[in-house]
């Protein structure tokens, strides 16, 4: 296909890059100050589970240069939910701006607005708080204790149950399980319980609010659903749509946890009430304690197979531990289902019950992955559980059962996000490729069950086989608008969210595609609720394979007007004229240029402004595979664990930017490497999260980060724009089983306890 | 933000000392910067700069021994051969793994040692039996351990002084930790000091939160006048174990780490023997 | 207190509190390509080249500038905007996603680059250990790093 292709499939300059590399003052917090702008601090509780009895105020407010102190008592009381989801939002409206209960150490007690920085610090500290302190919950399993303290005992809860502590309960029943374990040759058991983590994004949530001229509030704000922001704060603010702007700089990373409201409100309220600007960007410390979190899970899984390894039945039963707001509860929870089951269809009776428990932690929320991380891990090492009992290959057995082109599974009907799903059949799968190159690549011939020795070292290879989505369908909706200009350049403004992935540079090298023009004459505007059309955003991997479809449906709408206008220039049929190197060409080889097109539009013969808007809500979700392998070693000595080799095979369609498709595995692989290796949001036994730095919470560094290679394996998805899918989460699901799977290989140990730290292995090795 | 008031930066170290000792408590002295930023004292108001004093650089003094200046930078002691091909590469392992080049460029050695908190240098300083030079009124050389364990209250520390080794001498350290570039749960710098074939002195140091360096003894006495011999490395390590009594936190436990001193151990003196050239 | 120091080749005379770091100032002053991710030292996305070593400078008091030579990410490209090699090399290699920690890795490039040509993996590896990246698994920032030497050499060649 590539070779037909003057722009996608290429590696074009990122269109952002130039002003990224030059240090351009592109983020929200590089702006010049406003004159007279407000910047707030937040009062967070130090107690897990508390109510506050009163608040004084005083000593705050006193302090010279404060503006406004914002506390329970004086602001809007309605419910919402954090999570920036399409409307209705699948998550309880569990939370309220300031909740005169809280229930995390982090929560919001109260935000003050002042002159600067340090002052609004100051006076926060001094706001005497009177709490009485409750009984806390603090872990999955005192959630669900019988005599259990209700997180959310507020008599309007919505939550699935509330008075049990549920946030949120799912299931997808096919076939009969329990009868086919039962009639299973083998079966095998696994819990894995995973931990909590943090998204860890370089540039903190940041946000600021001002009254623009005419007096609409506009809020420019690190988010992933600029969208969602505009329409959540004016739900909770009581304030029209129309009289909010959002706009969505560049953002410094946001992997999920810019998917939520969450800081939005405090300044927008500010600004309202002060008539002043007002900025927040949270601390280091706030982003790990009191933004969002993946949420950790114990995650069983049960798999009957027969004699020859084909599998039978797959029961999955989860918990999940959605701390003390149900943010994304519902779906990361199905998502364990409906991204861990379809990828082995061979199993006729499948079950997935999950259950998702408040407790007085940190919250969990939308984190790359989205619950597949958790259950992929389960399953695959189950799986590799399943081989080692039955003396099958590894590699063999997924062979014998995984999803393939042609197949679909009764899980994507049975299980959507968070209400029924819809129905699909697999379009493109290339695993088989993914499988067999991965496979190469590592040696596993050679090297598998080896154990080989090097002093204190041994070493192991495993591997694991993944899928993930690419967006939801018939929820997602993107939208895109194009315009010809004078030099037949075109503006491609569009609701689609770039956080650093490139979308908006894969996104216009779609347009420059259909329309025959080089990427710089595509001018990306994205993200401004003014300006640019609406798309949900950036989440569920939706954006190249969602927006890439508006994008290309409003390119081939725009390219149909010019056609037309090129037919009546060069009389010719419209059906016998293209668009190439910025030109219409007829089969006779005569040629008109755009510009020629958009001067005569604009200014000459049947003038118009050739223009076009495509929506896009699309019936599948295309799920992109990846098949990784990994080489470890282990020091029998202390336990350590080295990571020496990854290598991922992914089928994402065709790479639209190969190397941004690349990066975007690559950055995920070792996203997951931490969660397996070292990250760890451990909470001590008071409730508080320990690691509030990158001193303690460990991400990992260019040392830490093995030889990793990425091989985008020949793919096309007949439904994605331009024969794509969409591949930003996938990588993350892979380094927990394949790292556990290696490190079987390599020592006999199963690891079902994350983070893989010297010490577990070594206890592990020890037969603890 | 530090609520400082006055800045300073010296031209030499009689006035550093003068405004140290007349601002009675209320100033530090600043190095590279980076401790002092996060964790300035509330009742300071002063900040003393060092970096124009005249601290800066690695000697070899007449006796052989070296002398480090207290503002020496990390970066610029890895490139220091005298000091990382002392004792057989000592303070290379120690360097080499020593933060980012980010903090290397600007954390020194000073101000470093007088942080006084879990450190990867201070044990093997102490392996090293490092010297430390203090400006008070007068000028004087003291055991790092010594000043360590009593540090006098107001006082300039000016250079490390690594003592030369009479006679065949090696050393090695090795850290545990997390990730690369993290805290140490543990660390391990041993230096042995032989004489025809048996060894003379032997310092064995562990390093952990809360514990800056400690000698083992019993590990120490289980080599002295023993040839290095893989028997007598094995009863080091075990005499590590038995004494140490390390402490559990978040990270690791006490089992863990005492588990972690005795290898560390072991394999600092493997190392140390082959740098020796003897068979371990 | 009043100090003076130079910033990407200019001088810059300004009244500083003796405790602000020198984070803080340069982006007071509008030196924004200087990031603040942490405030701790441990991110590296603040880092600047201080008299031409590359530093943290969230943990710098901004009166240890006094009298010296601050560089930053936005000094890099010439005075046309011609991009400098290690700048065009991180982008094309794709070793920049959002963009945040970049200035400070190409502070901690620029390092390694003027005391070795010619780097390998591992060289570049250890030079950016303090720079963090959460995006891009520094696969293609070191590619980039390393693309970026081979520039810089074959422009010496001639």
């Amino acid at each position: 296909m590539t070779d037909k292709l003057q722009v996608v499939g290429h590696n074009e300059r990122k269109v952002d890059g130039r002003a990224l590399v030059t240090g351009q003052p592109v983020f929200v917090d590089d702006a010049p100050a406003p004159a007279g702008m407000l910047h707030l601090a937040l009062l967070t509780s130090p107690h897990p589970h508390a109510r506050i009895r009163s608040l004084d105020v005083s000593a705050a407010e006193a302090l010279p240069g404060v503006a406004l102190v914002l506390t329970h008592e004086n602001t809007p009381t309605r419910r919402y939910t954090t999570a920036g989801q399409g409307y209705p939002e699948p998550s309880p409206y569990d939370a309220r701006m300031f909740d005169p209960k809280v229930r995390f150490v982090g929560d919001r007690v109260a935000a003050v607005a002042a002159d600067d920085l340090a002052t609004a610090r100051l006076a926060a500290q001094r706001i005497v708080v009177d709490y009485e302190v409750l009984d806390p919950v603090l872990s999955i399993d005192a959630a669900l204790a019988p005599d259990a303290p209700v997180v959310h005992d507020e008599p309007d809860s919505d939550a699935f149950d509330a008075s049990r502590n549920l946030a949120a309960h799912a299931t997808a029943i096919v076939g009969d399980v329990e009868a086919a374990l039962a009639a299973a040759h083998t079966v095998v058991d696994v819990t894995v319980e995973t931990q909590y983590a943090q998204h860890a994004p370089i540039e903190p949530h940041a946000a600021r609010a001002e009254l623009d001229p005419a007096g609409r509030l506009l809020l420019t704000t690190s988010t992933q659903v600029p969208f969602h922001v505009r329409r959540i704060i004016a739900h909770l603010l009581q304030i029209p749509v129309h009289r909010i702007r959002v706009v969505k700089p560049r953002i410094g990373g946001g992997f999920g946890v810019k998917q939520e409201v969450l800081i939005e409100d405090l300044v927008a309220l500010t600004t309202l009430r002060t008539g002043r600007p007002c900025s927040l960007v949270i601390t280091r410390a706030e982003e790990f304690v009191s933004s969002r979190t993946r949420h950790p899970m114990r995650v069983r899984v049960r798999l009957g197979a027969d004699a020859d390894g084909l599998l039978e039945a797959i029961d999955l039963d989860v918990l999940s531990n959605t701390g003390a707001y149900g943010t994304h509860s519902l779906t990361v929870l199905s998502n364990v289902g409906s991204k861990t089951l379809p990828l082995y269809p061979t199993a006729a009776a499948q079950r997935f019950v999950g259950h998702a428990v408040y407790t007085n932690l940190p919250v969990g929320g939308a984190y790359r992955g989205y619950g597949a991380t958790q259950g992929q891990y389960a399953m695959e090492v189950a799986i590799d559980q399943l081989a080692d009992r039955l003396g099958v290959d590894a590699l063999d057995l997924r062979r014998r059962n995984h999803l393939r082109a042609g197949g679909t599974s009764p899980i994507f009907r049975e299980l959507g996000e968070g209400r029924e799903g819809v129905e699909q059949t697999i379009t493109s799968c290339e695993l088989p490729a993914c499988i067999e190159i991965g496979a190469q690549r590592i040696g596993w011939a050679a090297k598998r069950g080896q154990r080989r020795r090097d002093g204190s070292w041994v070493h192991g290879v495993g591997m694991s086989i993944h899928l993930q989505g690419s967006g939801i369908p018939r929820i997602d909706l993107a939208a895109a608008n194009l315009k010809l200009n004078d030099d037949g350049s075109v503006n491609l403004t569009l609701g689609a969210t770039d956080l650093g992935t490139g979308s908006d540079t894969v996104l216009g090298q779609i347009a420059a595609e259909v329309l025959g023009l080089p990427l710089e004459k595509v001018l990306v505007t994205s993200s401004d609720t003014d300006l640019t059309p609406f798309d949900v955003g950036a989440y569920a991997s939706s954006t190249t394979y969602v927006s890439g479809t508006a994008v290309l449906r409003a390119a081939e709408d725009l390219r149909g007007q010019l056609l037309e206008v090129a037919a009546a220039v060069l009389e010719v049929p419209v059906d016998d004229l293209r668009l190439e190197d910025q030109r219409a060409v007829a089969a006779d080889g005569r040629s008109t240029s755009l510009e020629e097109l958009a001067l005569r539009s604009l200014y000459a013969v049947d003038q118009r402004q050739l223009a076009a808007n495509a929506s896009a809500v699309l019936d599948t979700s295309p799920p992109p595979f990846l098949a990784c392998f990994a080489e470890v070693a282990v020091d029998l000595d202390t336990g350590r664990l080295r990571v020496l080799r990854l290598v991922a095979a992914v089928d994402c369609g065709q790479a639209i930017h190969p190397r941004l498709a690349e990066g975007q595995v690559e950055g995920a692989l070792v996203n997951g490497l931490g969660y397996a290796l070292m990250e760890d949001l451990a909470i001590d036994p008071e409730g508080r999260a320990r690691g509030t730095d990158f001193g303690r919470y460990k991400i990992p560094s260019t040392l830490d980060v093995p030889p990793i290679e990425v091989v985008l394996v020949d793919s096309y998805e007949p439904t994605g724009p331009m024969g794509a899918k969409s591949v930003s989460e996938i990588g993350i699901n892979a380094p927990l089983p394949v790292i556990a799977n290696a490190v079987h290989d390599a020592t006999g140990v199963w690891l079902t306890r994350p983070p893989f730290t010297a010490e577990r292995v070594w206890r592990a090795l020890n037969g603890e | 933000m530090p609520t400082i008031a006055h800045y300073h930066r010296p031209p030499d170290l009689d006035t550093v000392w003068g405004l140290l000792r007349d601002a009675e408590g209320s100033a530090r002295l600043l190095a590279g910067g980076s401790d002092l930023v996060l964790r300035c004292p509330p009742e300071v108001d002063t900040l003393i700069d060092l970096s124009a004093a005249g601290l800066a650089g690695v000697s070899v003094r007449p006796d052989g021994s070296l002398a480090i200046g207290a503002m020496t930078t990390f970066s610029d002691l890895l490139v220091a051969a005298p000091v990382t091909d002392h004792l057989g590469g000592l303070l290379h392992d120690v360097l080499a793994d020593f933060g980012s080049v980010l903090h290397r460029n600007q954390a020194t050695v000073g101000g470093h040692v007088a942080r006084a908190r879990m450190s990867d240098l201070i044990p093997g300083l102490l392996a090293a039996d490092a010297e430390v030079v203090v400006r008070t009124e007068d000028t004087s050389t003291r055991a790092l351990a010594d000043h360590l364990a009593a540090p006098p209250t107001t006082h300039v520390l000016t250079e490390v002084r690594l003592p030369v080794a009479r006679g065949p001498a090696a050393g090695a350290f090795t850290r545990f930790s997390r990730s690369a570039f993290d805290h140490a749960l543990l660390n391990v710098a041993c230096v042995v000091h032989l004489d025809a074939g048996v060894v003379r002195t032997a310092r064995v140091v562990v390093g952990e939160t809360g514990v800056l360096g400690r000698r083992l003894r019993a590990a120490e006495a289980a080599l002295t006048g023993r040839p290095l011999t893989e028997a007598t490395i094995q009863a080091a390590a075990q005499a590590v174990v038995a004494e140490l009594d390390p402490r559990q936190d978040a990270l690791a436990s006490a089992d863990y780490r005492r588990h972690l001193a005795g290898v560390g151990t072991r394999r600092c003196l493997q190392r140390a023997a082959e740098r020796l050239g003897e068979v371990a | 207190m009043r100090i003076e120091f130079e910033l990407d080749a200019r001088t810059i005379t300004v009244e500083i509190a003796p405790g602000e770091t020198l984070m803080t100032l340069l982006r007071r002053i509008g030196a924004v390509s200087v990031k603040d991710g942490c405030s701790r030292g441990d991110c590296g996305s603040c880092a600047v080249r201080l008299d031409g070593r590359a530093v943290t400078s969230c943990l710098l008091f901004a009166a240890q500038a006094d009298g010296r030579r601050v560089q930053t990410a936005a000094g890099l490209a010439d005075a046309t905007g011609g991009l400098h090699p290690l700048q065009r090399a991180l982008v094309d290699a794709g070793g920049v996603q959002c963009g945040y920690c970049t200035p400070g890795v190409l502070m901690a490039a620029m390092d390694l680059l003027e005391s070795d040509p010619d780097p390998g993996e591992q060289e570049v590896r250890t030079a950016l250990a303090g720079n963090l990246c959460r995006c891009t698994g520094y696969v293609k920032i070191i590619e980039g790093v390393r693309d970026a030497a081979a520039l810089l050499r074959e422009a010496e060649h001639d």
